[in-house]
């Protein structure tokens, strides 16, 4: 494993005439916090959708630990070991929140549809297992209260954690947050601001997606921004936060030698 | 507790059932009501599970009787072994309709299923030399159990309750696994399912074959119940008598289809005095049970939102 974590190179993605991903390099290095911001309609969300094998890329490459993860099915990637959560919750509601995230935890376990039939004591086995990690992945979002729960009396900032519960228990290796923060207090952002940074800690590489740059500024190592589907600017926070690309991105301005 | 104590009065209830009635009509319309039970079983697995609707499983319970019947006229097997055949070649059928129609949802997919259901009656009251057209296959022999030919409907009685047994247990061991999971993520959010690991085209081809293998499995059951079967019974208005059983009895639920099942196969045997009205009743009261009851009959046993 020499090169970074996970990589693309030339992506592009088209919709109709619109070009949402024009020929988009990135780069994230092992357990970097790495956000990418961008006004609405910059195309972040198409970024997470074209990794996370939602659409299949017009051109360009996407590699993730040395392989190429192009054009692969939506399992198949969460297979390999990236995770997202989204940007408008999408939970099971017929699922307890703790089956939301049992379902998520046999991501990388061969089907035994007969020994599940049969109730075999390794079936039971693996279902124990998976009930394990599932309760401490509710635990670390701080929702292992609400397990027996309905989904659907989870308030916006706990369907978020419970995305990211879901998310967690797959053991990805990358994490994509779509809007994490979005209708969060700012209690709720910082107790979600801490439980990345323990991520991180335990040797995840996370992609933060936001439109929000206040937020986002202390959290990540690195940051891209996007306009209109291309990179504008890519480096520190406070440096990108200063250069004109994005101050004319953000205020509106006739859009420079972008 | 309470709920344990009725559990075990209902199951004391059925299996004492055929000594404590006397009349064979009552019990002929308790062995049909377990026949269609046993698909409501399935169908709900497909529908209310897996949220993929289907008017055409008729069609499976036809596929299922049909090659039971000839099988046992034609070749002389026994139902012991045109069961498995039965329930294969439903079962293949159940892909042969998953497989095309895996990108359709909603209205598409209920048309692409009525498509499907009738095809399969018109090849069944056409094709003469295998399935006798119009006039069905008589003399199906009964099925025999350690040299006993299970002929009267007390003897059948008891067969039809193994088999819904056999179809409630799988029912249960697939819903609370794993499978189970993956066929409510499929009906909830089939991409956020994708996204979380689930193989959701096997998870929909899976629900299609095994759905049509439950109503291949009654099928069999039913053409050896009655000794001779024929196109008229494997129609549309069954199709939709069967979404009805799930529907009523509660989508997404274990006894739900049952009861289902159980309430409208008796339904028109109640209402046979009225003669031309019966429809009309008919009608009206699956309308009341669907405004009164939108959670299905078991959603009377299941306090909201108490799964788990």
């Amino acid at each position: 494993m020499s090169g970074p974590l996970f990589e693309v190179r030339g992506l592009t993605k088209r919709f109709g005439g619109v070009l949402a991903i024009d020929a988009l390099d990135l780069a994230i290095p092992r357990q970097e916090i790495h956000a990418l911001i961008g006004p609405n309609g910059a195309g972040k969300t198409t970024f997470i959708n074209l990794v996370t094998g939602v659409y299949r890329p017009d051109a360009g490459d996407i590699r993730f630990e040395d392989k190429s993860i192009t054009g692969l099915r939506a399992s198949r990637v969460t297979a390999a070991g990236i995770a997202r959560t989204f940007q408008h919750p999408a939970l099971f509601e017929g699922l307890s929140v703790f089956d939301n995230v049992m379902l998520a935890a046999y991501a990388h376990t061969p089907r035994r549809l007969l020994r599940d039939v049969m109730a075999s004591a390794s079936s039971r086995r693996t279902e124990h297992e998976h009930q394990q990690s599932a309760r401490e992945s509710l635990k670390f979002v701080g929702l292992a209260a609400k397990a027996a729960t309905a989904v659907t009396s989870l308030t916006p900032a706990e369907r978020r954690l419970l995305e990211m519960a879901r998310a967690m228990v797959t053991r990805p290796r990358l994490l994509l947050l779509d809007e994490p923060f979005a209708g969060m207090t700012l209690e709720e952002a910082r107790g979600l601001v801490m439980r990345v940074r323990e991520l991180r800690q335990a040797g995840v590489t996370l992609l933060v997606i936001d439109h929000n740059m206040r937020v986002l500024m202390k959290l990540a190592d690195r940051v891209t921004v996007l306009s209109f589907g291309r990179k504008i600017a890519e480096g520190a926070p406070l440096a990108v936060q200063a250069s004109d690309a994005v101050v004319n991105a953000y205020l509106g301005r006739p859009r420079a030698a972008a | 507790m309470k709920r344990h104590a009725l559990g075990a009065a209902l199951i004391a209830a059925v299996i004492l059932l055929p000594a404590l009635v006397e009349s064979r009509y009552v019990l002929f319309v308790c062995d049909l009501a377990m026949i269609y039970a046993i698909v409501a079983l399935g169908l709900n697995l497909l529908m209310g599970y897996g949220g993929q609707i289907s008017v055409g499983h008729a069609a499976f319970f036809g596929i299922g009787a049909y090659t039971s019947a000839i099988l046992s006229v034609d070749f002389g097997w026994s139902f012991w072994t045109a069961l498995p055949a039965s329930l294969a070649l439903s079962a293949a059928f159940g892909l042969v309709l998953g497989l095309p129609t895996l990108r359709l949802r909603g209205h598409y997919l209920i048309l692409a299923t009525l498509g499907f259901g009738e095809i399969v009656r018109l090849v069944l009251q056409n094709w003469q030399q295998l399935t006798k057209g119009p006039t069905g296959i008589v003399g199906i022999p009964p099925v025999r159990l350690f040299g006993i030919a299970l002929q009267t409907e007390r003897q059948f009685y008891y067969l039809a309750l193994a088999f819904l047994a056999l179809a409630l247990v799988v029912t249960v061991r697939l819903a609370r696994t794993r499978m189970g999971r993956e066929l409510i993520s499929v009906r909830d959010h089939e991409l956020a399912a994708e996204l979380m690991g689930v193989d959701t085209v096997r998870v929909k081809l899976f629900a299609f074959s095994t759905s049509a293998a439950f109503a291949g499995i009654a099928g069999s059951l039913y053409a050896h119940m009655s000794g001779s079967i024929s196109p008229d019974v494997f129609t549309f208005e069954l199709s939709v008598a069967l979404l009805i059983m799930v529907m009523l009895g509660g989508p997404g639920t274990i006894l739900g289809p049952v009861f289902g099942a159980l309430v409208l196969t008796a339904l028109p045997e109640v209402l046979r005095d009225f003669k031309e009205l019966y429809l009309v009743f008919y009608g009206v009261g699956i309308l009341l049970l669907s405004i009164f009851l939108p959670r299905g009959l078991a959603g009377l046993l299941r306090r909201p939102l108490a799964s788990g």
